[in-house]
């Protein structure tokens, strides 16, 4: 049961991989139209726009790589900006006066209309996106003797998804609020009688997040997790599919990167970014005793749960994810 | 610049910390898982205990009890046996459990197990009461009656055995360091094994090993076991083959005759019985001597044994090539020959328990050849022996014979047909009351407590209890197919519960209360092997 969904969330991944890949040319190619309107339209920026004085340099930055491929002027030595800098640039760097003279330049070319005019490209895509949701694989290595009738080893694949939005800003760290499941499962046998294994993590928590790169960001999560465990044996003395489930409170703590490898223009603000994104860590949730029962499953009556070695959902987890954020 | 080095460097070594965690991550999650939980489980016979059910787990090295306080109520609890198991049997009390392990083989190191005979005390909360080291491998276990001794022999599948090797363990000291004691040989090697009780012998009682071979018998003096044993050459067949002991039996002396302990034995095709006499030896060094008598029986005897009768100490022989039996005197030798209606050829003296009420002893005589069975009323022999023996035409053959433990209902037995029809045999009455199973492979229990009996047949969810005392059936059905059934004490000893075992998977178990079981308030307990301890 458990390998029929790995085998699904495996052609999930294969199916979305080609999307992403075909996205990826967009990147470094922006609108020539538009690129030399926008060099001169930035140094005013400042004065037209009172809202982004305060940061200035920030501003002249939000523009700067479509003026730098569509010009030769000398442009000073790029200092490493932090994205929550950045990311507090007005968002729009067509100005009022942009729009201005922007009609100026179609009225020379008789061979452009003006209902055809193509629309101001996004900004790049936010170095620490705002919003952002991503899916994957991992592993989950749980080392509890409790584990070993329903799996051949410690390691069980997990297929992993999550999203996060951010909450606020401060220079070069964000916080987010991050939530996440893991799925994974495990057939195996207990000498000789068939076993199963399915188990479902959710988490949801704050997640610390710091800019190094352009585009590559860490992040930080410590969260509370709520576990649903499920066992199932198919004992032969019973000739029945003996049981048991559970939800379990626990935690978990987690240290990743994310890694933007392409972005998407779009209509809105800032292009879409799709990253890489990896995190390992451990995960606790108290042990548990199993006990098997049989409700419904054709058994005779009055059948007694088999009780089994306690089994404690706890330890180191990675996990390898693709996103999409804003 | 300096400043940038900074950053690359905090950020590189951010990086590897990550990495680091996924490392360590991946050390310490990796383990594979222990092979105990792929081992095969056994579909072996388990031995029933006074209070408890002993499953063998040969795969795990272990023995899992199953004990019961109440009916609704199972306690599995495994013990760690010794590696190899080769033989497992209940103590002669019913408490404990003998579990005889060859090892660890090959023994590559110093810690690797030797064989070992396991002692376990299953009378209250099961534990390992003994262990004990032997110096090889051996393959059967014979138990002293008394439940003191335990004599080990055959040489298992040893490269080079001896086999008049033996080992005498002491169960009654748990530190009792085994004795080895190879017996002289004259070409043959031993066969069985018989502790006989205290014998009235020249030089005070002692207890003896009668150890049986092809062609003798040897008496090991289990009150100075280092003491050279005693072997007695049998005489050979009217048909010139060495004398071949089939039966030996031994009485231990009239509590008012001194040194009058004799033993008989039957010999393979030979119409001589063999007595042996106790008597006084003339060299100091000896404590006795053993001298032989030949009796003729008129034919082979089938079995033997001695008995009481109104004309006092006799040895009885019944002889099927003659259709009779034999009255021998253990002194005189002189036999008194008595006419029986049938060709018996089995025998067994009932009277333990059962009919102590009687002058002399009753036996019973049986044969898988006739549908008649035999009491034998020995307390009535002297001058009407043709008129001692009643029967009873049972219209089946007999091929099982039960007793029925204690004193309350020990005059009861139970007969089993191969017909699937079991009778309940009242030796006071002289009367037989049949009871008829519909299924196949029919098997009978009788409770140690010698209240009821158990029928059921083996795979089929079908059992029967029978009151032994009102006789009345309750047919019952559970749920699943059985192949054992045992009724067992509680913990506390307040009160029976009916353990039925099922096949299959880590082995399931049906418990009801064995007194007034219905199954309406049964337990089911599944995967029995399965379980956590």
């Amino acid at each position: 049961m458990m390998r029929s969904l790995d085998i699904r969330l495996a052609a999930l991944l294969l199916t979305l991989s080609p999307a992403l890949y075909a996205q990826a040319p967009a990147e470094p190619t922006p609108p020539p139209a538009p690129a030399p309107a926008a060099a001169p339209a930035t140094a005013p920026a400042p004065a037209e726009a009172p809202t982004a004085a305060p940061e200035p340099p920030a501003a002249a930055a939000a523009p700067e790589a479509p003026a730098a491929a569509a010009t030769d002027t000398p442009t000073p030595p790029r200092r490493p900006q932090h994205a929550a800098a950045r990311r507090r640039v007005a968002p729009q760097p067509v100005t009022a006066q942009t729009l201005n003279e922007a009609p100026s330049i179609a009225s020379n070319d008789p061979s452009i209309e003006l209902h055809d005019e193509p629309s101001e490209p996004s900004a790049p895509a936010r170095p620490i996106p705002l919003v952002a949701a991503w899916l994957g694989f991992g592993n989950l290595w749980i080392p509890s003797a409790g584990l070993d009738p329903f799996s051949e080893d410690d390691a069980l694949t997990t297929f992993s998804a999550g999203a996060g939005v951010s909450l606020a800003q401060a220079d070069a760290l964000d916080i987010a609020a991050v939530a996440g499941i893991d799925l994974t499962g495990s057939d195996d046998g207990f000498r000789g009688e068939a076993t199963s294994l399915a188990l479902t993590r959710l988490s949801v928590g704050p997640e610390l997040r710091g800019s190094w790169l352009d585009r590559l960001y860490w992040h930080g999560r410590i969260a509370p997790t709520l576990t649903r465990l499920s066992v199932e044996l198919d004992e032969s003395s019973t000739g029945a599919t003996l049981s048991d489930s559970e939800w379990l409170w626990g935690a978990e703590a987690a240290l990743g990167l994310d890694l933007r490898f392409a972005e998407a223009g779009n209509t809105l603000s800032h292009a879409l970014g799709f990253f890489a994104r990896v995190d390992a860590g451990y995960a606790w949730t108290p042990g548990t005793g199993l006990a098997l029962a049989a409700e419904g499953s054709g058994a005779p009556v009055r059948t007694q749960p088999i009780e089994l070695r306690e089994l404690a959902l706890s330890g180191p987890f990675f996990r390898a994810n693709l996103g999409i954020g804003f | 610049m300096i400043g940038d080095r900074h950053d690359r460097a905090r950020r590189g070594r951010a990086v590897l910390g990550v990495i680091g965690v996924m490392a360590l991550a991946v050390a310490t999650g990796c383990g594979g898982r222990d092979d105990d939980l792929d081992a095969f489980i056994e579909s072996g016979d388990a031995v029933g205990l006074n209070r408890a059910v002993a499953i063998g787990d040969a795969a795990r090295n272990r023995v899992v009890l199953l004990s019961s306080e109440s009916p609704s109520e199972l306690a599995v609890t495994p013990l760690p046996v010794g590696e190899n198991r080769l033989a497992m049997l209940p103590s002669v009390d019913g408490d404990g459990l003998l579990v005889l392990s060859s090892g660890e083989r090959p023994r590559r190191n110093a810690d690797d197990e030797l064989p070992s005979l396991t002692l376990i005390d299953a009378s209250a909360e099961p534990r390992i009461q003994a262990r004990y080291p032997l110096p090889d491998a051996f393959s059967t276990l014979t138990l002293d009656p008394t439940g003191r001794w335990v004599v080990l022999s055959g040489a298992g599948d040893n490269f080079v055995s001896n086999p008049n090797q033996l080992v005498l363990v002491d169960l009654l000291d748990p530190d009792f360091d085994p004795i080895t004691k190879t017996i002289r040989s004259f070409g043959a090697a031993p066969e069985r094994f018989q502790f006989t009780e205290p014998l009235d012998v020249p030089g005070g009682e002692r207890r003896f090993l009668i150890v049986e071979s092809r062609q003798d018998i040897t008496l090991v003096d289990l009150d100075d076991p280092e003491r050279p044993e005693i072997t007695v050459g049998l005489p050979l067949t009217p048909s010139g083959a060495p004398g071949r002991p089939l039966q030996v039996v031994v009485h231990p002396g009239e509590p008012d005759v001194p040194e009058d302990a004799q033993i008989a034995i039957r010999l393979e095709n030979d119409p001589n019985l063999v007595l042996v006499n106790f008597t006084p030896a003339e060299d100091a060094a000896l404590a006795f001597n053993l001298t032989l008598n030949l009796v003729d029986v008129g034919g082979p005897p089938a079995a033997v044994d001695f008995v009481t009768t109104d004309g006092g100490l006799r040895l009885a022989a019944v002889v099927p090539a003659r259709t009779e039996a034999n009255l021998v005197h253990p002194l005189t030798t002189g036999v008194e020959h008595v006419s029986l209606p049938a060709r018996f050829d089995q025998f067994r003296r009932v009277t333990e328990g059962a009919l102590a009420d009687e002058p002399g002893d009753v036996a019973l005589l049986w044969s898988q050849n006739t549908s008649m069975v035999g009491f034998w009323s020995l307390g009535r022999t002297e001058n009407q022996a043709f008129r001692s023996v009643d029967t009873v035409n049972l219209e089946t053959n007999v091929n099982q014979l039960f007793d029925v433990p204690g004193t309350q209902l020990g005059h009861r037995k139970l007969l089993q047909s191969p017909d699937n029809r079991f009778f309940v045999l009242d030796l006071r009455t002289r009367q037989s009351f049949p009871m008829f199973a519909s299924g196949r492979n029919l098997s009978l229990r009788v409770a140690p407590d010698g209240l009821r009996a158990w029928a059921f047949a083996a795979g089929s969810p079908l059992l029967a209890k029978v009151d032994l005392e009102t006789l009345e059936p309750t047919s019952l059905e559970i749920e699943r197919g059985i192949s054992q059934l045992f009724d067992i004490e509680t913990q506390s000893g307040a009160g029976r519960v009916l353990i039925a075992l099922h096949p299959g998977g880590g082995r399931g178990a049906t418990v009801l209360d064995a007194i007034a079981p219905d199954t309406a308030d049964s337990r089911f307990f599944p995967g029995l092997l399965l379980r956590a301890q």
